[in-house]
């Protein structure tokens, strides 16, 4: 196994910048071609999920497999490909994983959800369970973050497809908007549009552009989504069932060109987001910390930033972003993905050609963590 | 010369604020479809803004489409000058139209959110017209005299 260290050393004697922590970042594996996603396997493995269409799984020693045999392929063009990778909640037991991707064709695409049992390198009985809805023609903005609730049911982030914005506002549509579904695809009785006629039985929460950020607070319960905003529009927002988050009538965003997508800014009747980026910074991947190896750290979110290059680290108190850090920019790359692992640390996935799994661990060298100021160091681990 | 440099900048000036103000109101228009209330001062306020915000990019696009698209006009105009008029519209009004439907067919996306409708391609292509209108009043060779 090769690692490549990074040492860090934070001692900031500044008493106001909280969550001081000394890490290590260690390259688990590099050469990926443009990973999107990861998840991790109770038995330590990690399957990460790449847009160029492919799972590999990697071992915890950093074997890197060829990819994982039976998954559909994909349309793999400008922001298509493979997205999202988690495993089911019972996963122990029935092996199984759950994959968004872009599917179809340049006229007609969209995210879709497949699922299938995990059996060594191979995935079988992979049926597609969702497919969002209309398909579209342009290969840009296909949301596709997923996770499980602790009901067991799976939430799905959709895109606008860029052209199509005004249909995030559609609640019939199921673009631009977070999604609710059984594991096995049905509709939850308890979804807000199931029975009132309202809108598609699916859709959770719209009003959304593009979001690629999606993480339970396990310890409130609340459920947590950023999304790409048009120019200077990045927000974070707490996803509520039947909420509208006001995309593209209600925006602190612009378009590229310089004019305004809307005039509003806030409107009654539309969720504020809690807190927004102006200038963009790309936001993608969103963890909250868990985990053990950094007490300084728990319950901080941290979002990556393919745009700044770092990861953003935000305390959150009383429903509002207290304090914001930027964090790892060392790395010099466009942060795709961030997760707690099972291990209580964070891995981060960067987004290139040559995409890196990077583990962040403990500081080992105790003299460095009492080191004032940035202690860097770089070595070649086995 | 320097007749035809003015009356250039002329007509790119008309057909960016004009096309400004149609993008401007173009949005506006897809925020009212969504059952969104916008008073007449957010309109007013929304059009000063793009006017001012659109130069880095929508500007260059203008006056590069124009650039393109007059000469062509001209070039027809030596052969037939009773065209003059027409053609000058006809050429901003071509060029305004072709620039985000040329944008779209390259980058697969509309730059231009209200050029996505016929009404908002056809009113970048009034822009543009206007702005050949002002080329060919502003280039009228003096009369001899």
């Amino acid at each position: 196994m090769r690692f490549t260290s990074l040492l860090l050393a934070l001692a900031l004697s500044n008493a106001s910048l909280l969550a001081q922590a000394s890490y290590t970042l260690e390259t688990v594996a590099e050469d990926l071609n443009f990973p999107w996603s990861i998840a991790f396997t109770p038995d330590g493995d990690y399957l990460v999920a790449m847009r160029s269409g492919e799972v590999r799984r990697i071992s915890a020693d950093g074997d890197v497999s060829p990819a994982l045999e039976g998954l559909p392929a994909s349309y793999v063009l400008s922001q298509g490909g493979y997205f999202d990778i988690t495993l089911d909640p019972d996963f122990a037991d029935n092996q199984r994983i759950y994959l968004s991707f872009a599917y179809g064709t340049p006229e007609q695409n969209g995210t879709r959800i497949v699922s299938g049992t995990l059996e060594g390198n191979q995935v079988k009985n992979v049926t597609p369970i969702f497919t969002v809805s209309p398909l579209k023609d342009t290969a840009v903005h296909y949301g596709g973050k997923m996770l499980f609730l602790p009901d067991d049911t799976l939430v799905m982030t959709t895109g606008d497809g860029f052209e199509y914005r005004e249909a995030a506002q559609d609640t019939y549509n199921l673009m631009g908007k977070i999604i609710r579904i059984n594991s096995d695809g049905s509709i939850p009785d308890d979804n807000p549009y199931v029975s009132n006629g309202l809108g598609n039985a699916a859709v959770w929460s719209y009003g959304h552009r593009n979001p690629q950020g999606l993480v339970l607070d396990e310890t409130t319960g609340r459920l947590y989504s950023h999304e790409h905003g048009a120019k200077g529009g990045d927000e974070l927002n707490l996803i509520k069932p039947a909420a509208n988050y006001g995309w593209p009538a209600v925006t602190k965003g612009i378009n590229y060109s310089g004019a305004y997508v809307s005039p509003l800014r806030s409107a009654p009747g539309i969720e504020e987001p809690l807190t927004y980026w102006d200038p963009s910074i790309g936001a993608s991947g969103l963890a909250i910390y868990e985990g053990d190896a950094f007490p300084e750290w728990h319950g901080k979110l941290f979002i990556g930033a393919l745009v700044d290059e770092e990861v953003r680290m935000l305390t959150i108190s009383d429903g509002e972003v207290k304090d914001e850090q930027a964090i790892f920019s060392e790395i010099g790359a466009r942060i795709r993905d961030v997760r707690t692992g099972p291990d209580g640390m964070l891995y981060l996935l960067t987004d290139s050609e040559q995409g890196k799994v990077i583990r962040v661990v403990p500081a080992s060298d105790a003299p460095n963590q009492a080191s004032l100021g940035i202690s860097m160091t770089t070595g070649q681990g086995q | 010369m320097i007749k035809t440099i003015y009356s250039f900048a002329g007509a790119v000036l008309a057909t960016y604020v004009l096309g400004a103000i149609f993008v401007s109101q173009g949005n506006i228009a897809s925020v009212v479809a969504l059952g969104f209330e916008v008073s007449g001062g957010q309109r007013l306020d929304a059009a000063l803004h793009d006017i001012v915000n659109m130069t880095d990019i929508y500007l260059p696009l203008v006056s590069v489409s124009l650039l393109l698209g007059l000469p062509v006009a001209f070039a027809v105009i030596r052969k037939k000058p009773h065209l003059r008029m027409l053609g000058y519209v006809l050429a901003g009004f071509v060029a305004m139209i072709a620039m985000p439907v040329i944008m779209k067919m390259v980058l697969g996306l509309s730059g231009i959110a209200p050029t996505r409708t016929h009404v908002g391609l056809l009113a970048q292509g009034l822009a543009g017209g206007v702005g050949g209108y002002l080329f060919c009043r502003l280039s009228t060779p003096s009369a001899a005299g």
